[in-house]
């Protein structure tokens, strides 16, 4: 096999979903993609690591925080998304517990243009500290879009041994959308690898609660 | 010989084959640079990772996988000999500028940033960021230029080089590697880190180096970055270069972005005939101005320099330059030869040196007519690169 079959990922996946209905969990469990690389030296070969966008949201229940302008604060509000404006932001006083709570509270930030050059003097380095320094959102693009971005985005970092594992989706989702998130973001890692499928020792999908199913 | 004007003549017909009919008029103008000469570096599974000019080009710095960095002369290619020391990969080389021409110093993920000399091959200095420390890379600035800065695994460390002793350790900024720290030309106090965590910092370096006051701005790039560059007339853009293959490019002063390319592969391999390109080595900029080229490289070790338009309407347009025939795997390094001062008759015609994964340093002619494409230099010869023993590189003059 050199490539990804579409049938032993579809039937993966199905099986996955039936299992997780036998056996209900009180959560909704993430589904991961589980990479095993050959051929690829951490030492030597260049760095794999990035994020990338999925086609489907495979973390809905992700808060979001804009620190806004005054336009974004508006739309903010519409569309019922966290929001502090620069005096709020102001009233941390660069306290580095308050910035620490305002960093736990939200899984990502967004902010204005005007807004995000004042970041470092109105907070100091504690979202950096955090790993959540916001992303930019300028005017000419949809906030909501923005922020559906934000939740679609996916990290993958190998980092010494040959294995990593990518949230690729969870149980709430269609089985067509995991099967999407799946086919992308393989298609894409391996575009990254200098001998591609070469590369691919094998894939497995594995629901938080349930047992691996290989792919590849 | 023979192997030689087999090459040119595969090279040739791939040329042709792939000529469009007329759907990219500007493919023609591109220049094939001639293979001079091929160097062998070693003979086992090592990788060359950068190449580093001497300030007055007398000689070149090469790091390899093998964790050691040997030295050329970047004229004939002669094996000067070899600086080893580092007990774990080789991240960053450079040469000391004039004060102190035999210097090339070096970091390595040993956590220790060495100096050698480059005439007995000796190691002359070592700073420690530690056992468990790696250093990703490292600059030399600062207000009264005694600083000596290092990316590290989150953080930026700084010392007093003349007295080795640490003065500052930045641990706020970053949450993962970071992989660049630049002190930036002309712009004496600032540095800029960019990191695995998707950001750049600019800071601000005088006095007394704290995160809380000293980071000025941050840019977030959204993903783990590889290199960045700072280049324009003022020195203040900046490229940059991640490690899923994207380019972006930023007014670091206003903190703005000027384009970014999300699919940078898919435009550069639509901007040529070739093979799909599948990584980036680096970028250039021109020595004045604001000109910004991207070089492109596909698996099997073609190279092509394509333009960067970032100022209204980002694109990438086709290749100036593109060699191919030199290297049979990824390259990680290429050296234009024309950021030499004075040319002599022996560099005049000389594009560069590049280096890759195949263990390869070829060196690349440039066809100094500005008149059309495709013109051999005939008098090219490929050394070929025998396996079987021999120490130093057979030289062959042209």
């Amino acid at each position: 096999m050199s490539k990804l079959q579409s049938d032993a990922l579809r039937e993966a996946i199905s099986g996955i979903f039936s299992d997780c209905n036998e056996k209900k969990r009180k959560f909704t469990e993430t589904i991961e993609l589980q990479i095993g690389l050959k051929n690829y030296d951490p030492q030597k070969d260049k760095r794999f690591s990035g994020s990338v966008k999925l086609p489907h949201i495979p973390r809905p229940k992700m808060k979001v925080c804009m620190l806004g302008d005054a336009q974004h604060v508006e739309e903010a509000e519409k569309i019922s998304l966290a929001y502090m404006d620069v005096e709020a932001l102001k009233k941390l006083n660069k306290n580095k517990k308050l910035v620490k709570k305002l960093a736990k509270k939200y899984h990502a930030f967004l902010a204005s243009e005007a807004v995000i050059k004042q970041i470092p003097r109105l907070l100091g380095p504690g979202l950096n500290k955090a790993g959540k320094f916001p992303t930019l959102v300028t005017h000419q693009e949809s906030l909501e879009s923005k922020v559906n971005e934000t939740k679609a985005m996916v990290k993958f970092q190998l980092k010494k041994v040959l294995c990593m594992g990518v949230a690729i989706g969870n149980l709430s989702m269609e089985e067509k959308q995991v099967f999407q998130n799946v086919q992308l973001s393989v298609n894409f890692l391996v575009s990254l690898l200098k001998k591609n499928w070469q590369n691919v020792k094998c894939l497995h999908l594995k629901s938080t609660m349930g047992k691996p199913y290989r792919v590849f | 010989m023979e192997d030689a004007m087999d090459m040119e003549v595969e090279v040739e017909v791939e040329a042709e084959e792939h000529s469009p009919s007329s759907s990219n008029p500007s493919d023609s103008s591109f220049r094939r640079f001639g293979l001079k000469n091929s160097i062998q570096t070693n003979f086992g599974n090592d990788y060359v990772f950068e190449i580093t000019p001497k300030f007055d080009w007398s000689m070149m710095g090469v790091s390899l996988s093998s964790n050691a960095v040997k030295l050329y002369s970047p004229t004939t290619g002669q094996y000067c000999g070899e600086c080893r020391g580092h007990s774990d990969t080789v991240n960053g080389i450079s040469f000391s500028g004039p004060s102190s021409p035999h210097v090339l110093h070096s970091c390595s993920s040993d956590g220790t940033i060495r100096a050698w000399d480059t005439r007995s091959f000796k190691e002359v200095s070592c700073i420690s960021a530690g056992p468990s420390q790696e250093i990703f890379s490292f600059s030399f600035g600062g207000s009264s230029d005694s600083l000596l800065s290092a990316g590290c695994k989150s953080q930026i460390l700084f010392w007093d080089w003349r007295n080795k002793k640490q003065v500052a350790c930045l641990e706020d900024s970053h949450v993962d590697d970071v992989t660049q720290v630049h002190f930036v030309p002309h712009h004496q106090n600032k540095l800029i880190s960019a990191s695995v965590d998707g950001l750049i910092c600019i800071f601000d370096t005088a006095g007394d180096i704290n995160d809380d006051e000293h980071m000025e701005s941050v840019i977030n790039v959204g993903t783990s970055i590889g290199k960045v560059g700072i280049f324009g007339q003022t020195f203040e853009k900046l490229w940059c270069l991640t490690h899923i293959e994207t380019l972006s490019v930023w007014d670091w002063k206003e903190g703005t972005n000027e384009a970014n390319f999300e699919d940078a592969r898919k435009l550069a391999s639509d901007s040529w005939s070739l093979d799909h390109v599948d990584y980036f080595v680096d970028c250039h900029s021109a020595e004045e101005g604001e000109g910004l080229w991207v070089i492109g490289g596909t698996n099997a070790g073609t190279l092509g320099y394509f333009p960067v338009k970032y100022k209204g309407g980002a694109a990438i347009g086709s290749p100036e330059a593109v060699l191919g025939g030199g290297h049979s795997d990824v390259v990680r390094s290429v050296l234009p030869m024309s950021g030499m001062a004075g040319t002599t008759s022996k560099t005049r015609g000389i594009f560069g040196w590049t280096g890759g994964e195949d263990g390869r340093l070829c060196c690349w002619l440039s066809d100094d007519s500005s008149a059309t494409s495709r013109s051999w230099m005939s008098s090219n010869l490929v050394l070929k690169s025998s396996r079987s023993h021999h120490k130093k590189n057979r030289h062959q003059p042209y």
